[in-house]
C-alpha cells in the first residue's frame, strides 16, 4: 500500500465516522473551523496598513465600518483643533500677562526704534 | 455602493469641520456669563467685550483667573493697561510681543537697566534717538574684488 492509497483510506474512514457524529459535536466543529478561517483571512483596510497586528476587537457590521472610521477621524480632528486653540490661547495669556505687568510701559515695546537704540547703547 | 460611501464620508467631514469650528475655542463667555469677580477685574474691557474674538476673550478670562497670584502692584498695572492693550490693532500687539521677547532675552545685567534706558530715550529729542550705522568692521564679510582684476 503506497502513501496516497493509505491517505485515501484514512480520509474515507474519517468521512464515514463524521456522519456518525451527533449534531452538537458537528456544530462545535463547524464553529471551530470558522474561527480558524477568520484568523487565517488576510487583513484588510487599516488592519493591513498596520501589518495585521492591530485590529478592532469589536466586530462591527460591514455597513457601519465606514461610519466608525469617519467618527474616529472626526474625533481626532476635533480634539486636535481644540488642543491647538488651547495651546495658542495659553501662549498669548502667558506673554500678555508678562508684558502687561512689566516695569516697562507698553509704549516701550511698541517703539521699534527703542530696541535698536538699546542695542546701540550696549555696543558703545 | 463605493460612490455612496465616499459621498457619505465627505458629508461626515463637512459636518465634522463645522462642528470643530463651532466648538473652538470651548467656553469663550459673553460678558453676562462672567463671574462677579471676573467682571470686576476685567471692568476696563466691559464696553468692548462682546466685540472681541473668542480667543481674546478666552485669554482675558485666563488672565482674570490668575489675577490673584499677582502682587497688588502687578494687579494695578495690568488693570491700568488692559484697555490700551485691547484697543491696539492685532499686528501692533504681535509686534509688541516680539519686541518684548527679544528685549527680555538680553543679558540680565543689561535687562535691569532697561527702565532707566527707556526714561533716557524718552527724554531725548527725536533726532538724537536715531540709531547711527554700525561702522565697526564686520568679521567674515568679504569685500568685493576690484573690477578688471583678472586672475
Amino acid at each position: 500500500m503506497n502513501e496516497q492509497e493509505f491517505a485515501r483510506k484514512v480520509a474515507a474512514h474519517l468521512s464515514a465516522s463524521a456522519r456518525e457524529l451527533d449534531d452538537g459535536v458537528v456544530e462545535r466543529l463547524r464553529a471551530a473551523r470558522e474561527r480558524a478561517l477568520a484568523v487565517q483571512r488576510p487583513a484588510r483596510g487599516l488592519s493591513r496598513f498596520f501589518g495585521g497586528r492591530v485590529g478592532l476587537r469589536v466586530r462591527l457590521p460591514a455597513a457601519l465600518r465606514p461610519l466608525a472610521v469617519s467618527v474616529a477621524i472626526l474625533a481626532v480632528v476635533v480634539v486636535g483643533d481644540y488642543w491647538a486653540t488651547w495651546a495658542r490661547v495659553m501662549t498669548l495669556q502667558e506673554v500678555d500677562t508678562a508684558l502687561l505687568i512689566d516695569d516697562l510701559p507698553i509704549d516701550a515695546y511698541l517703539d521699534a526704534e527703542f530696541k535698536a537704540w538699546v542695542q546701540q547703547e550696549s555696543r558703545s | 455602493m463605493g460612490a455612496a460611501r465616499i459621498a457619505f464620508m465627505i458629508l461626515a467631514f463637512m459636518v465634522g469641520g463645522a462642528a470643530a469650528a463651532a466648538v473652538t475655542p470651548i467656553g469663550a463667555p459673553r460678558w453676562d456669563a462672567l463671574s462677579a469677580e471676573e467682571r470686576h477685574i476685567l471692568a476696563p474691557l466691559s464696553a468692548d467685550w462682546n466685540r472681541m474674538s473668542d480667543e481674546q476673550r478666552q485669554k482675558w478670562v485666563g488672565i482674570a483667573r490668575d489675577h490673584r497670584r499677582l502682587t497688588p502692584e502687578e494687579q494695578a498695572r495690568i488693570q491700568a493697561r488692559m484697555k490700551d492693550w485691547a484697543n491696539l490693532r492685532p499686528e501692533q500687539r504681535e509686534a509688541a510681543r516680539d519686541q518684548y521677547r527679544s528685549l527680555r532675552n538680553i543679558p540680565p545685567d543689561q535687562r535691569d537697566a532697561l527702565r532707566e534706558q527707556w526714561q533716557r530715550y524718552r527724554s531725548m529729542p527725536p533726532e538724537e534717538r536715531a540709531v547711527k550705522p554700525d561702522t565697526r568692521p564686520q568679521r567674515g564679510v568679504l569685500r568685493p574684488a576690484p573690477r578688471g582684476n583678472k586672475e
